[in-house]
């Protein structure tokens, strides 16, 4: 007995020696063929001499093939790398394998919440524990919207209770990197509930998140500066406008208008109160790219400016990229708002109606068939005429005459699979003025549209736009002699496709683009047989505009993201047409012409080609601020001709040609952004430089309708803008709101080879659009659930202007001498809008919702100005004057109903 | 159909209940700037020039600020020719017969103002021109929207057939339009309330009638004593806007049924006579690139929107860049033709004739009582 135990003690000594020189996790483990348990293999080493203490349920779960040569410690590394279990050596014969509880605490709490919440928890497991080979997974997929499909934009991705988060991209796809093991996942979008995704991964691993739209909330539209508020994980010079509660907000007569939520945005501005359009850093309102469902719109107001075009109920979110705009996009230089107008509910009908001041609405929508067909439709018509022929007055035609719009959308959709899904949407806007006995105006935009969107497989998909949008007036005149119409005509047809190639870090997009043009510039007919006025069209003009392009948003590592690509466009003109030669040593008028050149249908008349540059930039200094850069070339081939400051129902398109070279604008934007921890505040700054090229302006004198030599009335030159933006938001909490600060220049220079093809001595000056100081301020106030207060105050600059400096006598006729062009300004813009809401009982087991909004537009009653005229005295002289369009505070009340 | 804008600006302003006010700038003095306007014709003359100073743009009438004793030489070909004699002030002339314009050669002046800033105009060709075969009118029925009502505003369209003596497409033209009709008042019958509210007569002493002491309370016996001289006048119309071509009329140097001018159906333009005048003129470009801005300063100025009106340069340059000048010395040939229209050639009945008891030159828009040329 004594021997056995100097024996055991011999081995035990030789043991220990050989395990000073390596402990029990140096022991090499036998190669197995097939994966095996963890728990067996740990089992065999609780021996007499070594010892391993664990809890079975800790490794149950793990399996893994045990490598040549391969340690114990290698093997445990290996089966806990990146996961929160971890292990230490008591003594070279013992090993505890221990667990972190922070993770699983983490989550615990979140999910905790979220149950409290009463937010969707999705739960996923991908892999076990040993299968994780690296310290990191990639989990990528999409979000989407639960009932339409339809995907979510710019959704916030928060990993844990991290102060970073993810967004998903335009398409709705995002790609994450996180530590394998047990993971909450939150995603957020504005209006919608709270995701909460339990994720046990260990390996890379792809999933569709569906997130659901808060049911209290009316489908109404807000602009969003940034997605759920975290302006530094936004790219640079992107605004979010997705469906929430623009209704809640002052509005002019109750009606909600998108396009003059986004003029609240920094950077954006317009030239008076009800001018259609908007003008984004500098740029004229021809320079903004408006898609509905990916086809272009060319006037998106109502009533000259006074209303937007579109019927918010229709609208599931716009996306509006001022800077850094992504290669998908081309053909305006300045900004792009993209439309995505809404899919039905998949499950139920909804019915919804709005009663306004001067229009009503209603949407319907929900499935045709359930789970796979809906229809979305809405419609907004006014009955303005009784606000017109209700004014007191002593004009007899104004009793007489009426000012009329609709607008229109429907959009069925179809899903195939889980793989497939077919979007048709037809959009109509139609507009008309008319006084008595004289002249008629109407103009109108017509779109019908499809898309098909296939997910290849799980990291490819594609989308596939094919549709048509016809844009035109028409100015009719009754009187018997005269009776004419004049009209105009740009029937546009597109073909696009757009793929998306997931390769982890690297997420391609490339796609080709077709637009084909057919413009008919003007045509005059004679209205009756009495009209002595002679038929007159001029010629046609046929164009196509492709373009193809390619981008990489390359997730570089957790704290750096690039987006890189080229857009290559090509733009020809066709014939028939009828081109011009003028002699070089002369102005560019209808006297120096020197040759007559005549195309045959469809021959080619120029050609251009561009090469487009992408690239945004998104660097996080910390996990609460990053640092961005955006630049782009852009250019555009088609122009919006006028000589006036804001659009008109009268103002054509002119594509590129041989006298008016594509307009090109190179912009480079530097960016930071800063949110506090928990998200309550946020601010950022954009600074931007812009250079256009080939920027059009008009001679002095310039006739533009069925100018045949319109040519002769245009100048090409450059033009530059500049400026810096500030924003300051407090993003939650009962008062929420933000303040944005623009300081921005946009000058022009044309300076030509003769004086007549100079403005103001070829020096430069500033645009019509040169608005250096921009301050928004809007603001809600939650009084309760149910109450809330919300606000707006929005100033600028006057914008420049050319104004008689004096009278001189020219042939007993009193002449005013002009200043040059644009050297003085309109006195500056202030207003301050307020409303009340009250919203309904927004139990989600009620049947009905409704929400009142009492608002007051223009506060103080400022006479802005809308736009500096002249009249001719009683000498003749032209005297300005100031027209404010809204002169007083215009009160409305509106009504939303919402039916399930 | 080009009447959208100020359509526009109506139905906006009443609709909105929004305002249309005066609007003042910080501009700088009008004085500052020197108008020049002046041709030199294919004629015997008079050359007539007119310099002024320009005048506030916010004063409620335009005041008169001629250039007085001013040095103006005529050049032709760049040798001087002849000097301008100041006939008014501000109003300068080459006498008839001296000299005339002669076609293919160029003509410009130099000057000097009395405070010794100097100025030249840049040289004008002389162009031909060629004849105005034929004026014809075109009535026109219109109603005009007022502040209270709609009112008649119709019109006598005046055209013009000719030709501008040359095959040539590239020639500038402009058609110079104005009307003269005798007008007639009652310079007698004025009359003056004695405060507070007797009515007394006060014809004007160019009227040739007299006070005489009459019964009591009459106020006097109206007698004449004389032949009026300032009943019957000739009061002038001029043009809105140039009316200008590049040749878009022009078919083989020929055009018909160009409109160059409007007369308005008032019983005071057409009580006895109007006479049409139109002035065919060729015109070099620097000419008709200044009118032009004229016409499109008259035509679109009113515009809500962006006026498409832009600084007016013209051919005269200051020595000193910073002297300020404006307008334009041209070189012209001229072709006049005249129009007589009784008020019986009038399609539609004139309102009842409104009576004026003022001196006739001071009732009427640049008012003369001397017979014009070309009177019938």
């Amino acid at each position: 007995m004594r021997s056995l135990r100097l024996a055991a003690l011999f081995c035990l000594l030789f043991f220990t020696t050989r395990l000073h020189a390596q402990t029990i996790l140096d022991i090499n483990l036998k190669p197995s063929a097939e994966k095996v348990s963890l728990t067996r293999i740990i089992q065999t080493f609780n021996t007499d001499s070594t010892r391993v203490f664990y809890l079975e349920k800790w490794v149950s779960p793990i399996s893994v093939q045990v490598r040549a040569e391969e340690t114990l410690g290698d093997l445990l590394s290996r089966c806990f790398k990146s996961s929160d279990f971890s292990y230490f050596l008591m003594d070279d014969e013992t090993v505890v394998l221990v667990k972190d509880p922070t993770k699983a605490i983490v989550r615990e709490k979140l999910v905790k919440e979220a149950l409290r919440r009463e937010e969707k928890i999705e739960t996923y497991q991908f892999g076990v524990a040993g299968d994780a080979a690296t310290s990191q997974v990639t989990v990528s997929g999409r979000v989407v919207d639960l009932k339409s499909e339809e995907p979510i934009s710019f959704a916030s991705i928060q990993v844990g209770d991290e102060s970073s988060s993810y967004t998903s991209d335009e398409a709705g796809y995002f790609t994450i990197t996180i530590s394998p093991g047990p993971n909450v996942l939150t995603f957020r979008f504005v209006e919608y509930e709270n995701t909460i995704v339990n994720l046990d991964v260990y390996q890379n691993a792809t999933i569709n998140v569906s997130m659901e739209k808060k049911s209290i909330l009316l489908n109404e539209v807000v602009i969003q500066d940034k997605s759920d508020r975290e302006q530094s994980k936004t790219r640079i010079g992107v605004a979010t406008v997705s469906v929430s509660n623009i209704k809640k907000t002052p509005t002019f007569l109750g009606e909600p208008d998108l396009v003059k939520s986004i003029q609240r945005l920094p950077g954006v501005t317009t030239v008076g109160e009800a001018a259609s359009g908007f003008n984004v850093r500098g740029g004229s309102v021809d320079q903004n790219l408006i898609l509905y469902d990916g086809i272009p719109i060319f006037n998106s107001a109502h009533v000259f400016g006074f209303f937007s075009a579109f019927n918010a109920d229709g609208i599931q979110d716009v996306n509006f990229y001022r800077g850094g705009i992504p290669a998908k996009f081309g053909g305006r230089i300045s900004s792009v708002m993209n439309i995505r107008s809404k899919d039905g509910d998949l499950d139920e009908w909804h019915f919804k109606a709005g009663v306004g001041l001067i229009t009503s609405n209603f949407n319907i929508n929900g499935p045709i068939k359930k789970g796979k067909t809906t229809l979305n439709t809405s419609f907004r018509s006014t009955y303005s005429d009784w606000l017109i022929q209700s004014i007191r007055t002593n004009y007899a035609d104004l009793r007489n005459s009426s000012v009329n719009f609709f607008d229109a959308s429907t959009k069925v959709s179809h899903l195939f699979n889980e793989d497939s899904k077919l979007s048709i949407t037809a959009y109509a806007s139609n507009d008309g003025f008319r006084l008595v006995g004289d002249t008629t105006y109407s103009w109108h935009n017509y779109q019908l549209s499809g898309k098909y969107n296939r997910q290849f497989t799980p990291s490819f998909s594609g989308e596939f736009v094919l549709g048509s949008s016809s844009y035109g007036y028409d100015m009719s005149n009754d009187d018997p002699r005269t009776a004419s119409n004049l009209s105009f005509n740009l029937l546009t047809s597109a073909f696009k496709s757009n793929f998306v190639l997931d390769k982890g870090a690297h997420q391609y997009s490339f796609g080709w683009d077709l637009h084909l043009y057919h413009i008919q510039p003007g045509r005059l007919t004679p209205n009756s047989e009495e009209s002595n006025v002679n038929e007159f069209a001029m010629d046609k003009q046929v164009s196509a505009e492709n373009a193809f392009y390619i981008s990489d948003t390359w997730t570089y590592s957790d704290r750096l993201t690039l987006e890189y690509g080229i857009r290559l466009p090509m733009f020809s003109t066709f014939g028939t047409a009828t081109s011009y030669e003028y002699a070089p040593d002369q102005p560019r008028e209808q006297f120096s012409i020197t040759d007559t050149i005549s195309f045959s249908a469809w021959q080619p008349t120029k050609f251009y080609a561009g090469l487009e540059p992408r690239a945004s930039l998104i660097y996080k200094l910390t996990d609460q601020s990053s640092f961005k850069v955006g630049y782009n070339t852009v250019f555009q081939y088609l122009h919006l001709i006028s000589n006036s400051t804001a659009v008109t129902p009268v103002d054509i398109w002119q594509p590129s040609g041989k006298y008016f070279k594509p307009q090109r604008a190179d912009q480079l934007s530097v960016g930071f952004a800063w949110d506090s921890e928990k998200g309550t505040y946020s601010a950022s700054t954009e600074v931007f430089y812009k250079n256009i090229n080939n920027l059009l302006d008009f001679k002095d004198g310039a006739e533009l309708l069925l100018n045949e030599h319109l040519e002769t009335d245009l100048l090409q030159g450059n033009g530059n803008a500049y400026g810096v933006e500030l924003t300051l938001s407090k993003n939650v909490g009962r008062l929420s709101g933000d303040a944005n600060y623009t300081y921005s220049r946009s000058f022009r220079k044309i300076d030509g080879n003769f004086n007549s093809e100079t403005i103001n001595d070829g020096e430069n000056y500033p645009s019509n659009f040169d608005q250096p100081h921009i301050a928004n301020l809007n603001w809600r106030w939650m009084i309760s659930r149910r109450y809330s207060f919300t606000g707006n105050f929005t100033y600028h600059t006057g914008r420049p202007i050319t104004i008689p400096l004096s009278a001189i006598q020219i042939e007993n006729q009193s002449i005013a001498y002009f200043s040059k062009r644009n050297q003085y300004r309109i006195p500056d813009y202030h207003r301050l809008d307020l409303a009340f809401v009250i919203e309904g009982n927004n139990k989600r087991s009620r049947k009905w919702q409704g929400t009142w909004v009492f608002s007051v537009y223009n506060v103080y009653a400022r006479r802005n100005p809308y736009t500096i005229f002249f009249q001719q005295n009683d000498e003749g002289v032209l005297q300005p004057y100031q027209l404010s369009i809204i002169g007083t505070a215009f009160p409305s009340v509106s009504y939303n109903l919402k039916i399930k | 159909m080009t009447r959208i804008r100020p359509q526009l600006m109506f139905i906006f302003w009443l609709i909105l209940g929004g305002c249309v006010e005066p609007i003042s700038f910080e501009i700088p003095p009008a004085e500052s700037l020197l108008v020049v306007e002046g041709y030199i014709a294919d004629s015997e003359g008079p050359h007539k020039l007119s310099l002024s100073y320009a005048s506030s743009i916010e004063a409620d009438s335009i005041t008169e600020n001629p250039a007085i004793g001013a040095r103006v030489f005529l050049l032709e070909d760049g040798e001087s020719v002849a000097q301008y004699v100041e006939v008014a002030p501000g109003k300068y002339e080459i006498p008839e017969g001296t000299i005339s314009g002669v076609e293919g050669r160029f003509y410009n002046i130099e000057l000097q103002t009395d405070n010794g800033k100097t100025y030249k105009s840049v040289p004008d060709q002389l162009n031909g021109v060629g004849t105005i075969e034929q004026i014809h009118t075109e009535f026109e029925s219109r109603t005009v929207l007022t502040p209270t009502s709609e009112t008649d505003a119709s019109v006598l369209k005046v055209l013009v057939d000719g030709n501008i003596g040359t095959k040539r497409t590239e020639v500038f033209t402009r058609w110079k339009f104005q009307v003269i009709y005798e007008a007639e008042t009652f310079p007698m019958n004025h009359i003056v309330y004695n405060p507070p509210y007797d009515p007394l007569p006060a014809p004007f002493p160019c009227s040739g009638f007299i006070i005489e002491e009459g019964p009591v309370f009459s106020g006097g016996l109206l007698v004449q004593v004389g032949e009026c001289e300032c009943c019957e006048c000739w009061a002038r119309i001029y043009e809105s806007a140039p009316t200008l071509s590049t040749g878009e009329y022009i078919v083989n140097g020929n055009y018909a049924n160009v409109l160059v001018g409007q007369v308005p159906i008032t019983s005071a333009i057409f009580y006895k006579k109007a006479q049409i005048r139109v002035d065919q003129m060729s015109v070099s470009r620097a000419a008709f690139d200044f009118f032009n801005l004229l016409r499109s300063q008259k035509e679109n100025a009113q515009s809500i929107f962006q006026p498409a009106s832009g600084e007016i340069t013209g051919n005269i340059e200051a020595d000193n860049v910073d002297d300020r000048v404006v307008g334009v010395f041209y070189a012209t040939s001229i072709m006049t033709s005249v129009m007589m229209i009784n008020s019986t050639e009038v399609p539609y009945p004139l309102p009842q004739r409104t009576i004026l008891t003022l001196p006739c030159a001071e009732s009427y828009p640049d008012a003369t009582y001397d017979e014009p040329e070309l009177w019938e």
